[in-house]
């Protein structure tokens, strides 16, 4: 992994400074703001799989099971992630139908199936398409959050529509797992180190003060 | 204001010199293309004024209403913080604490951690605590989802509309507004204010 690194050059994240690792060293403490420094995130393909496994397995009853009831009167009824998106297509509300739809179902498959696409081209093709994979995990970070949408929009209704017998709306379990896909992602994705993209790349002198504008 | 000489990218380890940047101008790594850095850096006084912009609509956001339902006769009203307590009370507690988390804590230190940095930098002063404070800066911005929480605010109106007649309440304006102020805010980041510490040694 060393041949990653300028000599035993770091940089924080944090406050951005760089600072000298120690001699053999993989990891220290930021002088000036503290924060721990890493040659590489510790475990980091082991912790994202560890995550994206767990997210898998609470993706199925996200889906299956479901997220909120609503009764009126003497009916009661169950509503899936599915069906809710589905009612807001019949409510002609198609530009919110859509956004829920990419929230709730498309960001967390692509975020599971890229980020484990990442995780395995580390190991097996690491040279492959390096700037467009390094531009992958940037977007999956950026749109991740997206998903808490559908929480916390049962959170709302569920405080909302309070009317005792004749209208009430309360969180069924399906909410738990589908808010612990979307935590598992997230950790996901932060457990997964972008510089292991770039593990092959050889780091000679002559790059070391490259200018930054190219 | 004097820019730090190297900076590394953080997605790759690319080592670069930091150059000076005009307004308006993006500094990207040479290698992966990732953000290094922006030129349209607001001073601290504008950013204290936006911060204390946000800190007002953050407590629009959670003690107005988001929404007013009336079906028939009642009228129901819900703050965000009663959603969170009602989902509480089903004994959904995982999503609350969740909720919570996401929607009310993290913007809260988002906001109050940086007015207590910014403070006492724009009277010149080290504020104590400094080095805490900006890493939990640091950590804490991935965690607000305040604009998540303002499109679902629009869409749970959206799916009541069926049941029941809904109006939107102040919180669901001031919420929008509070998500445009964070973005903005944050595009301004957090690690040039090293390099406004009146003491440079520190």
């Amino acid at each position: 992994m060393s041949a990653l690194h300028h000599g035993t050059l770091l940089g924080c994240e944090c406050c951005g400074l760089v600072s000298r690792l120690e001699v053999d060293a993989h990891h220290s403490i930021c002088p000036r703001c503290g924060e721990a420094l890493h040659v590489c995130k510790p475990h980091s393909l082991q912790r994202t799989w560890a995550y994206l496994i767990a997210a898998v397995l609470a993706y199925l009853p996200a889906n299956f099971l479901p997220m909120m009831s609503t009764s009126s009167g003497f009916r009661r009824s169950t509503h899936t992630l599915l069906g809710g998106i589905a009612e807001l297509w019949q409510s002609e509300a198609w530009g919110l139908a859509m956004i829920v739809f990419i929230a709730s179902i498309g960001v967390p498959i692509l975020k599971i199936g890229t980020l484990a696409l990442l995780a395995w081209s580390v190991r097996y093709a690491p040279q492959w398409r390096q700037k467009e994979r390094a531009r992958l995990f940037r977007s999956v970070e950026a749109v991740g959050h997206w998903s808490m949408l559908d929480v916390y929009v049962v959170v709302l209704l569920a405080a909302f529509v309070r009317f005792g017998s004749v209208a009430s709306v309360k969180p069924e379990p399906g909410l738990l797992a589908f808010a612990a896909v979307v935590f598992l992602t997230m950790l996901a994705a932060q457990s997964f180190d972008a510089r292991l993209i770039w593990l092959t790349k050889k780091a000679s002198a002559e790059s070391l003060l490259r200018p930054a504008l190219s | 204001m004097q820019p730090a000489a190297l900076v590394m990218c953080e997605h790759c380890a690319q080592l670069h010199r930091w150059p000076a940047l005009s307004s308006r101008s993006v500094a990207r790594c040479v290698q992966c293309e990732a953000v290094l850095g922006r030129g349209h850096r607001l001073s601290t006084q504008a950013l204290l004024a936006l911060t204390v912009a946000a800190l007002l609509m953050l407590l629009v956001t959670h003690l107005a209403n988001v929404a007013s339902i009336r079906l028939q006769g009642p009228v129901q009203a819900a703050t965000f913080p009663m959603a969170i307590a009602a989902t509480w009370r089903e004994d959904e507690h995982v999503v609350a604490v969740l909720a919570a988390l996401t929607a009310i804590v993290a913007p809260a230190l988002f906001i109050l951690l940086r007015l207590y940095v910014l403070l006492p930098l724009a009277l010149h002063r080290r504020p104590p605590g400094f080095r805490t404070c900006m890493r939990w800066l640091h950590h804490v911005s991935r965690w607000n989802m305040v604009e998540v929480l303002t499109v679902a605010a629009l869409v749970s109106l959206v799916r009541i509309a069926d049941l029941a007649e809904a109006t939107p309440g102040p919180a669901m304006y001031a919420m929008a507004v509070l998500a445009l102020l964070l973005a903005g805010i944050e595009s301004a980041g957090v690690k040039h204010l090293w390099h406004e510490l009146p003491d440079p040694t520190a």
